[in-house]
């Protein structure tokens, strides 16, 4: 039981370090890591739900740790790398991460904040009037019956 | 089990549905409305929630084969280079539409006249055009006045700001000195009673809620089967249908209105067949499914180096262009196509978009290659005026069935030689109008696959019951008592959105029904 309880563990830790080596942190324009944004649990679930992915992933995981005396000393995001560079977990992972990360509050807010940020230094509104003033001098465009 | 008989019954609480409950609320009738799919609370489907891109993606996806919701009909589309999108609820296909609402030009219902090609309508713009107001006016349509591609359109709410990016576009065109006008928008964009501000025009908000009022008795989740014949007269006496409680029931009426969008109406006239009309309902000119338009749709990405905030603003409202509509003399092809200018996808899309067009990758760039895009890109679609062929078709699809046990649709749909031609030019022109406006680099093609939207054609009106279904009022010509007024009565399809006219033309209906109600009731 112990045992199992503990591989669970190390599953979850490793798939969350996979998820961050994907979507990491980038300060420069304030943008969280996976983890930071989603709800890793119900990632993982969601994931689960797919029983040949959730066996793929095992598998993958279970591949990197059976060689490792002790389980609880594990470089697990180590592990987590390799696992990505491997380029197999990504296809798994990726249509429902870019979903949770780019529907989560934490995203879009930050998103929002910026684009709002970046438009009130462009001038916006120009005179609608002015604007179709060379359209409305055209002459009419639709064919009389 | 047997319901009492009512004057009016209304298959379908759709965009023209509601137009035709409301039309006919105040006029003292009994009239019940059966609608297959639910009621949708309004804060569901809100553009605005946080998460619609996510609802976009399952329950509110535009594909029913996608959805597979209890209220949708399954749609073999192998056949079709066009993928069916509707949406079945109280609302129809307006809970989903962007609100892209403008309306047909005078020479849509004369292509024969004018370029030898389709088939002109018994009636023209001017017998819509009182119509086309009052259906403006209940549903709450923004625009510009004084659009030179169109006859006066008065009584507009203000029109959606461009934005940044629209302003952007609109030099462009200038520069090109091309047609161009701010989009008609079924947006309420300033304070309407009963609505929220920027709310999209959608018919349950609309026209539904007043109709209900007047008291037209409205029914949803429950699913129209077949439509019964009296065995003697031929004429229509009722339908059979599943109610919310999967028990079978019959309503019976007097007169039997079908607003059920281009592929639901020929299924249900199809499906109700019997001794008296074994081809179907309606179909004694053999044309019920036959003509299926669907508009091809191009589409343009152009991408820039500058942040453009592109997706400010509602979807699909921003710009319309008609300056290649009419037919053009030395063309390969007859007829033309509308640009319309979108808006910039949101941020799951996007990130969805860019990943498929391997152009996001996971890691250290992930974050810039996003932001590179987003905001940055400005979407085009080319809507192409789609002719009639009878090679074009919808019939019932007997190994697929919905739920209840009543058949599926098969479409068999290609692109005629002058689609074709006529797209080609307008992904051309687009590529051209982002080229002067600096885009860095373009993404062009058509069709859009997923982009079946505008369903026309399939019961078509005429005066003559050898080539037509319908008559200029919708009445079919086999069954007096049976009229259609949804976009199946398409005689063309034109090259715009066309909510518009579908509202327009139900409203004419129901005014003659009103007004002549001896021409079509069965007593």
């Amino acid at each position: 039981m112990g045992k199992i309880k503990t591989k669970d563990y190390i599953i979850i830790k490793v798939i969350k370090n996979i998820i961050d080596i994907m979507i990491p942190e980038y300060n420069n324009e304030n943008m969280p890591k996976a983890t930071s944004a989603i709800n890793s649990k119900k990632f993982i679930k969601k994931i689960f739900k797919n029983k040949k992915n959730k066996e793929k992933i095992i598998y993958l995981i279970d591949n990197e740790i059976i060689n490792q005396n002790n389980i609880k000393k594990v470089d697990l995001k180590k592990i987590a790398l390799k696992i990505v560079k491997s380029n197999i977990i990504g296809n798994i992972l990726e249509k429902i991460l870019l979903t949770d990360y780019f529907t989560s509050n934490a995203v879009i807010k930050s998103l929002n904040k910026k684009s709002k940020k970046k438009l009130i230094k462009k001038k916006n509104n120009q005179n609608i009037d002015l604007l179709l003033r060379q359209v409305k001098n055209s002459e009419v465009r639709y064919k009389l019956t | 089990m047997k319901n009492d008989k009512v004057d009016i019954l209304i298959i379908g609480a759709g965009a023209s549905g509601a137009a035709a409950a409301w039309n006919l609320s105040q006029s003292g009738y009994s009239i019940i409305c059966l609608e297959q799919g639910p009621i949708i609370k309004k804060e569901s489907y809100s553009f605005d929630q946080k998460n619609w891109e996510l609802y976009q993606q399952n329950k509110f996806n535009i594909n029913p084969n996608i959805r597979k919701l209890k209220s949708d009909y399954p749609i073999d589309d192998k056949n079709s280079a066009i993928s069916v999108a509707n949406f079945n609820a109280v609302g129809g296909s307006t809970i989903l539409y962007s609100g892209h609402f403008p309306r047909f030009h005078p020479s849509d219902f004369k292509t024969k006249k004018l370029d030898n090609v389709g088939c002109d309508w018994p009636i023209n713009y001017d017998d819509l055009e009182y119509y086309y107001e009052l259906n403006d006016k209940k549903m709450g349509v923004a625009g510009h006045e004084g659009d030179p591609a169109y006859p006066y359109i008065p009584n507009l709410l203000p029109a959606v700001p461009l934005e940044y990016m629209g302003e952007k576009i609109a030099k462009g065109f200038n520069k090109l000195n091309w047609h161009w006008w701010p989009s008609y928008s079924g947006i309420a964009t300033k304070n309407i009673k009963g609505r929220k501000k920027n709310s999209r025009s959608t018919v349950d908000i609309t026209y539904w809620p007043e109709a209900i009022s007047n008291g037209v008795e409205l029914k949803p989740n429950c699913h129209v089967q077949k439509i019964t014949t009296s065995s003697i007269s031929g004429k229509a006496n009722g339908v059979i249908y599943i109610d919310s409680n999967n028990n079978k029931k019959i309503q019976l009426a007097s007169l039997i209105i079908v607003a059920c969008n281009g592929i639901g109406t020929p299924r249900l006239l199809l499906n109700s067949a019997n001794k008296m009309f074994p081809k179907g309902l309606a179909n004694s000119s053999g044309l019920v499914g036959k003509n299926l338009m669907l508009h091809p749709l191009g589409y343009v990405e152009g991408q820039f180096s500058e942040f453009l905030g592109s997706f400010v603003g509602p979807q699909g409202c921003c710009i319309a262009s008609q300056e290649f509509y009419e037919t053009r003399k030395n063309k390969e092809f007859k007829r033309g196509y509308t640009i319309q200018v979108l808006r910039g996808a949101g941020p799951l899309e996007t990130a969805l978009q860019i990943k498929k067009f391997n152009k996001l990758s996971f890691g250290k760039n992930f974050h810039k290659q996003f932001l590179k895009n987003y905001g940055h890109t400005v979407p085009v679609a080319v809507i192409c005026e789609d002719l009639p062929e009878k090679s074009n078709f919808i019939k019932l699809d007997h190994r697929n069935k919905d739920s209840n046990g009543t058949p599926g649709v098969k479409i068999n749909y290609k692109l005629s030689k002058n689609s074709k031609k006529m797209l080609s030019d307008g992904l051309n022109k687009v590529k051209k109008l982002m080229k002067k406006i600096g885009a860095k680099s373009t993404i062009a093609f058509g069709p859009v696959k997923h982009a079946g939207w505008h369903l026309m054609g399939t019961t078509k009106m005429g005066r003559s019951k050898k080539n037509s279904v319908v008559n200029e009022f919708g009445q079919t010509h086999d069954i007096k008592n049976l009229v259609i007024v949804d976009s199946s009565i398409f005689v063309t399809s034109g090259g715009v959105n066309p909510v518009s006219t579908i509202q327009a033309l139900t409203l004419r209906i129901t005014d003659d029904i009103k007004n002549n109600p001896k021409k079509y009731f069965n007593k």
